[in-house]
């Protein structure tokens, strides 16, 4: 049984709790958010024929206000980057935060979760900027907490490139 | 046709004839199936179903297993028996012995007595809130935390513990944040410097660290600073055992599993001895001290009572005319019951001469006659009224009249006599034991003196002598009358002059002489002996006129004389 330590990063209020919260084993409550800036929950799956646990480091939203701890990166295998799809900035500091991270513990597998999928009116992600994700070799994901697209794929996507790593 | 037939499909019909062949020879088909058995079942190993169907044959053959060769089984679990059975035992006697311990040491104690309280109402065991209160300290839970993820490596419990362990891995993460949070915030410059101690009220969160890998061990009360040695000596053995494996860790917690070997030896407790109890035992002493108190206390004053009342008995039983019949102890009251003859003291008076209170006695008296001579003289006297110097006495159913009466009184008296109870018959004279209990005093203060060195007894004594000899017929009479014997001892003595053999002599002499007289006299019934004894005095060195004298001795013999 392997365990592997991932964060899950974004800024603030794109949903990163929420999407998540129904697929992983929860202990902790949101308040560490604002206290310690953290929550670990955890999440089992199957990947590459065997178990494996990730202890998935919740980290508060990332802005202008707020600056990501490191050392809550340190030793993470992978990570996920959220983005809210109604957002166009929201995408914007994903960039940044991946350039922060890939400074803090260097390139790291990762998979980019664009959330808030259901919001289809509201939606302010340009197609073509994904494709060009994809073309660079990121895993893209549409997700929404609202209909659970995309939680279970992005998890399962990021097992694979643990494992390939 | 079949010859066609043949042709075409000759193979074929060969082959569809194997087959038929096949499905029914059961010897080959067995041979088939047995081929392809244990794969099949191999493919279905984990199938529930098929254990389900398989159960009940398993069962059936591990039951003919055993009917048939018992040993194969026997021998198969002889290594797990032994072992599981001790593990048992010992668990087994070791907890009774904890329990059985801890309770006589908590019985008596008030403190016990609260717990006891304690733990009916939160519906705890008794032996659970005496662990928890008389916890010096426990490590509860250990666990080893790799650095640089946060992921666990192994956790550890303490027996007992009602701690998780299902979320372990979460809290190590949690754990490992809030490190980073508080080295972040708080943390000095130096780098080495890290996170040691959380606290939350009875709870500490020791936490030790190494290189690759913290140590943070729950701890439940207060811990003595040496535990935290225990710990960092624990982190060393691990990183000095497992260091390549700690740096090279991916995810893969397999390798380290015996880390789990330096972790228990971290999971130490200690309860509260006999120091804690010092202070308690104090109350329960005071209590039992009492107790014993009052105990005694009530111990003697019942013994002391029931002594009082052993004495009353006593003399009531002392007492003539007075019969207990019944006596009983019952409630703090004394009760007796019986005969009480009117003319003898009265209980209540006897009462009065104790200590007993009079209020604690209850008393039933029924009236009886006791045949007493002292109360049957009395009775009679007060029946027959005898004269002025006339004397009754009694003895052995015989009213005995002593005096001048006149024949008429006599008849008179005859008559009633009779009507008292126990007289069987009036007769004159005395009654033995009223002759004696007059007489004797007398004769044995009766002094009959000598001259020095004379076994003759001094002249001018004759009025003496008379007064004997009356009195010697008087008894004889009296023992007649009553059929019993009498022996008389006449004792001389000599005075301290000349030696001691002459003295012997003497008093014999002296004594051997009165006899004679006194049978010459003619005082019959009466068997005599005669004893000299020498020196009175012999301390005395002047010869004194008193100590030549000769004196009496009388016996009444228990058998009765030839009638």
């Amino acid at each position: 049984m392997v365990q592997k330590k991932i964060c899950m990063l974004g800024a603030t209020a794109v949903g990163k709790t929420s999407l998540v919260a129904r697929y992983v084993r929860n202990l902790f409550s949101e308040k560490y958010h604002s206290s310690i800036g953290v929550k670990v929950d955890k999440k089992v799956l199957s990947a590459g024929g065997q178990e494996m646990t990730l202890l998935l480091w919740d980290i508060y939203g990332d802005d202008e206000f707020q600056r990501i701890r490191t050392s809550y990166l340190r030793g993470a295998a992978g990570y996920l980057l959220v983005v809210d799809g109604t957002r166009r900035s929201t995408l914007d500091r994903a960039l940044e935060v991946k350039k922060s991270v890939e400074e803090a513990i260097g390139p790291v597998p990762f998979v980019l979760v664009v959330n808030k999928a259901d919001l289809v009116d509201d939606w302010d992600m340009p197609e073509d900027l994904e494709d060009q994700f994809r073309k660079e070799g990121w895993d893209v994901i549409r997700s929404s907490a609202k209909t659970g697209m995309g939680v279970e794929e992005a998890f399962s996507g990021l097992a694979a490139k643990l494992i390939a790593a | 046709m079949a010859e066609l037939r043949g042709l075409l499909i000759g193979a074929e019909l060969e082959a569809l004839q194997d087959l038929q062949d096949r499905l029914d020879d059961p010897e080959r088909r067995t041979k088939d199936v047995s081929g392809v058995l244990s794969e099949a079942l191999a493919q279905h190993a984990e199938d529930p179903a098929l254990s389900k169907a398989l159960s009940p044959t398993v069962e059936a053959a591990v039951l003919t297993s055993v009917r048939t060769n018992p040993r194969a089984l026997a021998d198969a679990l002889f290594p797990v028996i032994g072992p599981a059975i001790r593990k048992s035992l010992s668990h087994m006697l070791s907890a009774m012995l904890e329990g059985m311990n801890r309770a006589l040491q908590h019985s008596f104690s008030l403190q016990s007595l609260g717990w006891r309280l304690e733990a009916l109402r939160t519906g705890k065991s008794f032996s659970e809130i005496v662990l928890l209160r008389t916890l010096l300290y426990r490590v509860e839970q250990v666990f080893l935390i790799h650095r640089e993820t946060g992921l666990l490596l192994r956790h550890a419990t303490a027996e007992g513990s009602h701690e998780g362990v299902q979320d372990a891995d979460m809290v190590s993460g949690m754990l490992t944040a809030i490190r980073d949070f508080v080295q972040d915030s708080f943390g000095g410059v130096e780098s080495g410097q890290a996170l040691e101690e959380l606290r939350v009220g009875e709870m500490d969160v020791w936490v030790v660290q190494g290189p690759h890998a913290i140590l943070a061990a729950v701890v439940r009360g207060n811990a003595p600073k040496e535990l935290r040695n225990t710990l960092d000596e624990a982190v060393e053995a691990i990183h000095l055992r497992f260091g390549t494996l700690l740096e090279t860790f991916q995810g893969d917690t397999e390798p380290f599993a015996e880390v789990h070997d330096y972790l228990e030896p971290c999971l130490r407790s200690q309860y509260r001895g006999k120091d804690g109890k010092e202070r308690n035992r104090l109350v329960p002493a005071l209590v039992a001290g009492l107790v014993i108190a009052l105990a005694a206390w009530w111990a003697i004053s019942s013994w002391t009572e029931s002594r009082r009342w052993n004495d009353y008995l006593t003399r009531l039983r002392a007492e003539p005319g007075i019969v207990v019949v019944s006596e009983e102890t019952r409630g703090g009251n004394h009760y007796v019951v019986g005969l009480h003859d009117p003319l003898s003291r009265d209980p209540e008076d006897i009462l009065s001469e104790t200590d007993l209170n009079p209020e604690t006695v209850v008393a039933r008296w029924e009236p009886y006659q006791a045949l007493l001579p002292r109360f049957i003289v009395i009775r009679s006297r007060a029946i027959l009224q005898p004269p002025a110097d006339v004397s009754l006495s009694f003895g052995s159913g015989v009213l005995y009249v002593r005096g001048p009466v006149e024949a008429q009184w006599m008849a008179e008296a005859d008559r009633l006599a009779k009507l008292v109870p126990g007289v069987v018959e009036l007769r004159r004279g005395e009654a033995l034991d009223a002759a004696l209990d007059r007489l004797t005093p007398e004769m044995e203060a009766f002094r009959l003196h000598f001259a020095v060195d004379d076994p003759e007894p001094l002249p001018g004594q004759d009025e003496l002598w008379g007064r004997l000899l009356a009195q010697l017929r008087e008894l004889t009479e009296a023992a007649r009358l009553a059929n019993r014997s009498l022996k008389i001892t006449v004792i001389g003595y000599a005075d301290s002059s000349g030696g001691r053999e002459w003295n012997l002599q003497l008093s014999q002499a002296r004594a051997d002489n009165v006899r004679d007289e006194i049978l010459a006299a003619g005082i019959t019934n009466i068997e005599f002996g005669a004893v000299g004894r020498g020196e009175r005095d012999p301390s005395s060195v002047e010869a004194s006129a008193e100590d030549r004298y000769v004196t009496f001795q009388i016996e009444i013999l228990p058998q009765r004389t030839q009638p």
